[in-house]
């Protein structure tokens, strides 16, 4: 479904991606981790359209409904809309922008996109309320400006209502995990399982397996410098958890 | 008549700090007629359902004092100015208690070409609203015209009052120099509400308020582009108690050009001010906020709070954004922050990735930068009023 090949990227001329393959089918889990600075938050915008990032090499090609499309053409809003979504590592506050609204925004985009018809605002009212019920969701938060004043552990919850909400092919989870108290974690958890289906993809980039208890990778990817060095499967993230990187960094450089 | 020949000094007006990035020079040798009379049209009424949201509406035409197409109300007095200087002689006299600012230019401008004014007092504590509107009709003349309104306005004593003041013009080329001027008495409250959004001409407008003891003066300003458009308020903070909070949004486009001149002067102990000025500019045009805060010796526990913030939604647009504090009481709190940037590139990605377009982005986030003074408006219609002018604003992004 989505096959990033060779992909280099840089910032200002400083390379931070070098040449990532990474290949992603439908109703996979995939989870990558990697010491701190090692790419995976550049990998993951790079693939959501970040502007800040040149691509000097490679591509990424997107496999939807039979066709193959060229995901680094593409704008931003574009790739949303086709279905790639990313859970920020640190979501962005918007003052002003109610949470509300701007679900209610982006939901009428993508379904204009895909030629379906826009939720009057009652019925995307009861369609939300669905989704923060299976998400445990607080009705508090939905009034709200947009991330503003959110507790950390709260801004990942709004970001798994997001990916609820606009329902994508693709979804990248920047450390969804992180800052989430051990209720949080097993409602965030549950949740992410309960979004994934034969059709969609997952990409889970974190520190710890704890979020693996909820959700079964089918692939366990190691990034270092810019690059893939290891792949493996579930028990390889318990692997690292207790022995750390420094082996299969050594590994690699041999 | 050219401007000139009225005004021999007419260059000097440079010599004042407050004109140094405005220059209207170009009035200089243009040609203007004045409006003598009452008109015989009246407004018709689709205007009135669009644009008449008072309880009570005082509407000049072209300068000119219309008494045919106002609207009155028992809570408040409204007399042409001419009268009310028979009637009320000693109310009109006490209306120059109010001191002159630094800059006299436009006070002086409109005293000089002043026809026609209007006289209004609150007295009660109703909650009702004043509506004055500035309208330039759509007629064509050979001489675009030059109207120098006046309004004279009293808060009586424990009074509660709103009064909005709107500029409108259908006109392609006029100057108007309206000024207002307020008298708030002892416990007596005004939220005042000014919105300028002529799509033409020459503007030089101007408030001053006299506050007393224990007064309250809200304001907010709007101050939509037209070619050349300038707003000066100073607020007298005459009395100990006196109370003032200034928000503001300027929004200009094209090689539009907006002053906003601010100055609050604290004369009694125990005053406050807030100025929470905004602005957009687009494209190539320039925008000027000068915030002035004078403290005066005897003005002991001040306290003062000015803030200015701009978003610029292009790289031609040009913003001279100056506070200027003179503070010579020691027992004070006062502060001051200006800032101009662009679009926050992160918060533009974040609503990008999740499928809202560059163009829609752009909107909600400026639309979020402005919410932030609008939001201070407590009357909804007078909010919405000016979100519809904004939201065509932004459409044009
Ligand atoms: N916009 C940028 N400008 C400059 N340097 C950047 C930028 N984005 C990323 N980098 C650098 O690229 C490297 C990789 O950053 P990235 O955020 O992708 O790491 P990460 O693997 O997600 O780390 P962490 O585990 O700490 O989240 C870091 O050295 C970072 O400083
Ligand atoms: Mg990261």
């Amino acid at each position: 479904m989505l096959t990033i090949k060779d992909i280099s990227a840089s910032v200002d001329g400083k390379e931070i991606l070098k040449g990532i393959n990474l290949t992603i089918k439908a109703g996979e889990v995939h989870v990558i981790m990697g010491p701190n600075g090692s790419g995976k938050s550049t990998l993951s915008k790079v693939v959501a359209g970040h502007p800040d990032y040149q691509i000097t090499n490679g591509e990424i090609v997107y496999d939807i409904n039979f066709k193959k499309k060229n995901l680094l053409d593409m704008e931003p809003d574009v790739r949303a809309k086709e279905g790639i979504f990313m859970g920020f590592q640190y979501p962005v506050e918007i003052p002003s922008v109610s949470n509300e609204e701007f679900l209610r925004a982006a939901f009428n985009e993508i379904c204009k996109y895909q030629g379906v018809e826009d939720m009057d605002p009652l019925d995307f009212q009861d369609f939300l309320k669905e989704k923060m019920d299976f998400l445990g969701m607080g009705e508090k938060f939905i009034n709200r400006e947009l991330n503003v004043g959110f507790s950390g552990g709260e801004k990942k919850r709004n970001e798994i209502l997001q990916m609820a909400v606009l329902s994508p092919k693709i979804s990248f989870l920047d450390e969804t995990d992180s800052g989430l108290d051990v209720d949080a974690l097993r409602v965030v958890g549950e949740g992410i399982n309960k979004l994934k289906r034969r059709d969609n993809a997952i990409i889970l980039i974190t520190h710890y397996h704890r979020l693996l208890d909820y959700v079964k990778p089918d692939f366990v990817h190691v990034m270092y410098d810019g690059k893939i060095v290891k792949t493996g499967e579930e028990s390889l993230a318990y692997d690292i958890e207790k022995n750390g990187y420094d082996s299969i960094i050594k590994e690699s450089q041999n | 008549m050219k401007l000139i020949d009225r005004i021999s000094d007419f260059p000097k007006y440079r010599k004042n700090e407050s004109w140094k990035y405005s220059d209207i020079s170009f009035l200089k040798e243009k040609e203007f007629q004045i409006v003598q009379e009452d008109h015989h049209h009246f407004i018709n009424s689709d205007f009135k359902k669009k644009e008449f949201i008072g309880d009570a509406v005082v509407v000049f035409i072209d300068g000119v004092l219309s008494i045919k197409d106002s609207k009155f109300h028992e809570d408040f007095t409204i007399l042409p100015l001419n009268q009310a200087f028979l009637r009320y002689p000693e109310k009109i006299e006490s209306s120059f208690q109010i001191p002159e600012s630094d800059s006299t230019f436009v006070d002086n401008l409109n005293r000089v070409f002043s026809e026609s004014g209007v006289y209004i007092e609150k007295k009660s504590t109703n909650k009702t609203l004043i509506q004055l509107i500035f309208y330039g009709e759509n007629k064509k003349t050979d001489i675009p015209i030059l109207s120098s309104p006046r309004v004279i306005f009293f808060g009586a004593e424990n009074s509660n009052c709103s009064f909005l003041e709107t500029h409108i013009s259908c006109r392609e080329e006029f100057l108007t120099i309206p000024v207002t001027d307020i008298i708030l008495e002892k416990n007596s409250t005004l939220n005042y509400y000014r919105v300028k959004h002529e799509k033409n001409g020459t503007h030089l407008g101007m408030t001053k308020i006299l506050q007393k003891e224990n007064t309250t003066f809200n304001a907010f300003l709007f101050q939509g582009d037209s070619p050349f458009s300038r707003h000066e308020l100073s607020v007298f903070l005459n009395e100990k108690y006196a109370k003032t909070d200034i928000s503001a949004i300027y929004a200009s486009k094209g090689s539009n050009h907006i002053d906003n001149q601010v100055s609050v002067y604290h004369q009694s102990p125990d005053t406050e001010s807030e100025q929470f000025f905004k602005g957009l500019l687009k494209d190539s045009s320039t925008a000027i906020f000068n915030g002035k805060v004078s403290v005066l010796r005897d003005a002991q526990r001040s306290y003062s709070k000015q803030l200015n913030q701009n978003l610029m939604l292009s790289n031609k647009a040009t913003i001279f954004t100056k506070p200027q504090l003179e503070i010579d009481a020691d027992d004070v709190k006062c502060s001051h922050g200006a800032t101009s940037g662009q679009l926050n590139r992160e918060e533009l990605f974040y609503l990008q990735s999740r499928g809202v377009s560059k163009e829609i982005a752009i909107k909600m986030v400026s639309k979020a930068f402005a919410d932030e003074a609008l939001n201070r408006v407590k009357e909804p219609f007078i909010k919405n009023y000016v979100q519809n002018i904004l939201d065509s604003y932004f459409w044009e992004i």
